[in-house]
């Protein structure tokens, strides 16, 4: 016997209280509407944005002349837009991207007059000229915080939206549960928009932060929208393998990137010489390294934790000492709250065991330039939506994106509300759904949710990592059939009401699976290495027959994937012929 | 080789799995687990969740520092969990000057 759910009513619901999601609620409510962010934890304590060090691209003639830093008038969104598109390997959505370019600076500009502080202008990796905007991520959620304030928007933490609802191939609401107080809801909505960022959690090793599931991605999918780029998850090379308590930190990495780390294996070789020898660590691309630390790893090279060792005792203690009080990353050896000398992580003193995390997801649910989805009533912005970044986002893009994209997003959905139906609820699919969401709490026998969740995270490290091929593909194929079977038999120990955390895992454990399934049917039809995406197996990047998106669409249940031609009308594409990953034949990754 | 030294610490448990602890009307409790290299608070948590008891109530997200969500109270003094290294004995509670949820989970300011 179902416990009956709350009802809550609104013109838009934001799902995901990150700075897209932020961005899009105040877009919303000065249409005049009224709107709820959900979140599952807290806002301003989760999701991805306040974490990042970030840099927020904007075309660097505007860095100039809108914002008094030191940019390049040479610069036009044009090029920012070439620059993403080579970056992405060819896979973005030209209107998505150009429509990023063109409007990055008024929403950046926004944020300033909220108070965000700017710190500089940098020249990341892969832009022709400087264009990152420096600040973090806890300014700028302030400043939208700031800009909230001067709106009437309602917040629902500890909120978990497991479904979609629709009505006639309309979005009408969703349904969800409050962590709080362990009640089931039912959020009736004339649109939605989703900003719930990547599912990087999908992986044990991992940047991002706990919330970071796929929810959004699979809540469309199941609502009947295409994603896209799913096969190209992003990770980010040299971060903490060992201790435990800092996995998947992210200073080996970025030291390397500030004052010129080694990565070595475990017979003390330089490996990223066999691959980029003129580059080097330093100013090897990320997709590279990423793929170079997984092969070293994977061929035994690595250490007793898995990971491969990133070393500075080749540089004299008087330059690391003068980096540690110069550099603003970390202040006399303090990263972040970690202080390294009292974690025995002295960069003087030892390597560190690292290798490539989870870091952020390129694809997902795929929008126009609008923010719209291919369901009505339904829209994406931020990290959750697919097309900005293709194969591999350039420095810079993500806080660029969930910033215009949920302004944009929010606007969009504004003006369909204004002509949209009341929601009309189809009471059959609340009492399905409500009766999944409660499963784990009367299930009595089956998997129990740590065990399950953990094989989830093991089957994507061992075989959707950065380095794929068919034989681990269609493994993982198996071992998903073997988990779909189990999937509904989750069982959790704890049945209380209030903040149920394992209540929670077991519901993200099922959009994890699925989104699992996803991203190994996709790698395996993508028959070719591009970007984030090295398949062993195909080594080449094939620019004659495969400048195809794949577009993932949920058939009766079943996942289904097409392949769509990139077109463009003003980004420039390759010449249609295989280039070798590395862009030499002397060179294989072995 | 397996580390067999074991780390003890109090938590701070709340009367109730389904009510709010609206009165701070909890108890400590004694939780002794094996110790890991440099074991932080919140991998302490993790580690009771996990393998001791599921019904345990904390809040985490970036594990990094960054987003001050897992701030708990360590022996009367307000700590982020995640950067804290753990010691034989320390008292965890919920932080201090918030509303308690359940065990270590706080209302925030923003929450209604």
């Amino acid at each position: 016997m179902l416990a009956e759910p709350k009802v809550i009513e609104t013109d838009v619901l934001v799902i995901g209280s990150g700075g897209a999601g932020s961005r899009a609620a105040i877009e919303v409510a000065r249409n005049g509407l009224a709107v709820l962010i959900t979140t599952k934890g807290v806002s301003g304590k989760s999701g991805d944005t306040p974490s990042a060090d970030m840099d927020i691209n904007v075309p660097s003639r505007d860095a100039k002349e809108i914002f008094g830093l030191d940019g390049d008038i040479m610069d036009t969104p044009d090029s920012f837009a070439q620059d993403i598109f080579q970056a992405g390997k060819y896979m973005n959505n030209e209107e998505v991207v150009l429509t990023l370019c063109t409007n990055a600076s008024k929403y950046v500009k926004e944020l300033i007059d909220w108070g965000m502080d700017i710190t500089g202008l940098t020249q990341g990796p892969g832009h022709k000229f400087p264009r990152g905007i420096a600040s973090t991520g806890r300014s700028m959620m302030s400043a939208l915080k700031r800009g909230m304030r001067q709106c009437k928007i309602d917040l629902a933490e500890y909120t978990m939206v497991t479904n979609l609802l629709t009505r006639n191939g309309r979005v009408v609401g969703a349904v969800g549960i409050n962590i709080r107080s362990g009640d089931l809801l039912v959020i009736r909505a004339k649109a939605v928009i989703l900003a719930t960022g990547g599912a990087m959690r999908l992986y044990p090793l991992v940047t991002a932060a706990e919330e970071l599931t796929g929810d959004g991605m699979f809540i469309a999918y199941q609502a009947g929208a295409e994603l896209v780029d799913m096969e190209f998850p992003m990770f980010l090379p040299a971060c903490v393998y060992w201790p435990e308590s800092m996995k998947g930190v992210i200073f080996p990495y970025v030291f390397s990137t500030v004052v010129g780390g080694w990565w070595l294996n475990r017979f003390g070789e330089r490996f990223i010489e066999k691959w980029d020898p003129t580059r080097m660590e330093r100013d090897t691309t990320r997709d590279i390294a990423a793929i170079a630390q997984s092969m070293e790893i994977s061929r035994k090279r690595g250490g007793q934790h898995g990971g491969i060792f990133v070393s500075f005792k080749h540089i004299p203690d008087e330059i690391m000492e003068y980096s540690a009080r110069v550099c603003p990353w970390w202040p006399n050896f303090i990263y972040g709250q970690f202080n390294l000398l009292e974690f025995d992580m002295d960069p003087r003193k030892v390597a560190y065991e690292a290798g490539p995390a989870a870091h952020y997801w390129n694809g997902g649910v795929k929008v126009n330039g609008k923010g719209e989805t291919s369901v009505p009533g339904l829209y994406a912005a931020g990290e959750v939506q697919g097309g900005t970044q293709g194969a591999n986002r350039l420095a810079g893009n993500g806080v660029a994106e969930c910033l215009v994209f949920g302004a944009l997003a929010g606007s969009s959905a504004a003006a369909y509300v204004k002509d949209a139906p009341e929601p009309d609820i189809d009471g059959a699919q609340v009492d399905m759904y409500c009766e999944q969401i409660c499963r784990p709490l009367s299930q009595k026998t089956g998997s129990d949710v740590f065990e399950f969740r953990k094989r989830i995270q093991d089957t994507a490290s061992d075989y959707i990592g950065p380095i794929r091929d068919k034989h681990g593909l269609v493994s993982c194929i198996g071992e998903i059939e073997k988990l779909n079977d189990e999937a509904v038999h989750q069982t959790i120990k704890n049945k209380g009401k209030v903040f149920n955390s394992e209540w929670v895992l077991a519901l993200e454990n099922e959009v994890m699976l699925r989104i699992l399934e996803i991203v190994t049917r996709a790698s395996l039809l993508r028959k070719e290495s591009r970007g984030a995406l090295y398949r062993t197996d195909y080594p080449d990047t094939d620019n004659k027959d495969w400048l195809k998106n794949i577009i993932i669409t949920n058939r009766n249940g079943q996942v289904s994937l097409e392949t769509k031609p990139v077109v463009t009308s003003r980004l420039q594409l390759p010449k249609p012929e295989k280039v070798p990953y590395l862009g030499s034949s002397k060179r294989r990754f072995t | 080789m397996p580390d067999k030294k074991t780390i003890r610490v109090q938590i701070y448990r709340s009367p109730s799995h389904d009510v709010e602890d609206d009165a701070r009307g909890g108890k400590y409790k004694e939780y002794e687990i094996p110790y890991e290299d440099r074991m932080t608070i919140l991998r302490v948590l993790d580690c009771i969740f996990q393998y001791y008891d599921r019904s345990l109530a904390y809040y985490k997200s970036c594990r990094i520092g960054k987003c001050t969500g897992c701030l708990v109270s360590v022996d009367g003094k307000n700590k982020l969990a995640c950067c804290t290294l753990v010691e034989d004995g320390m008292r965890l509670g919920p932080a201090e000057g918030f509303k308690i949820i359940r065990d270590l989970v706080v209302a925030d300011s923003h929450t209604k």
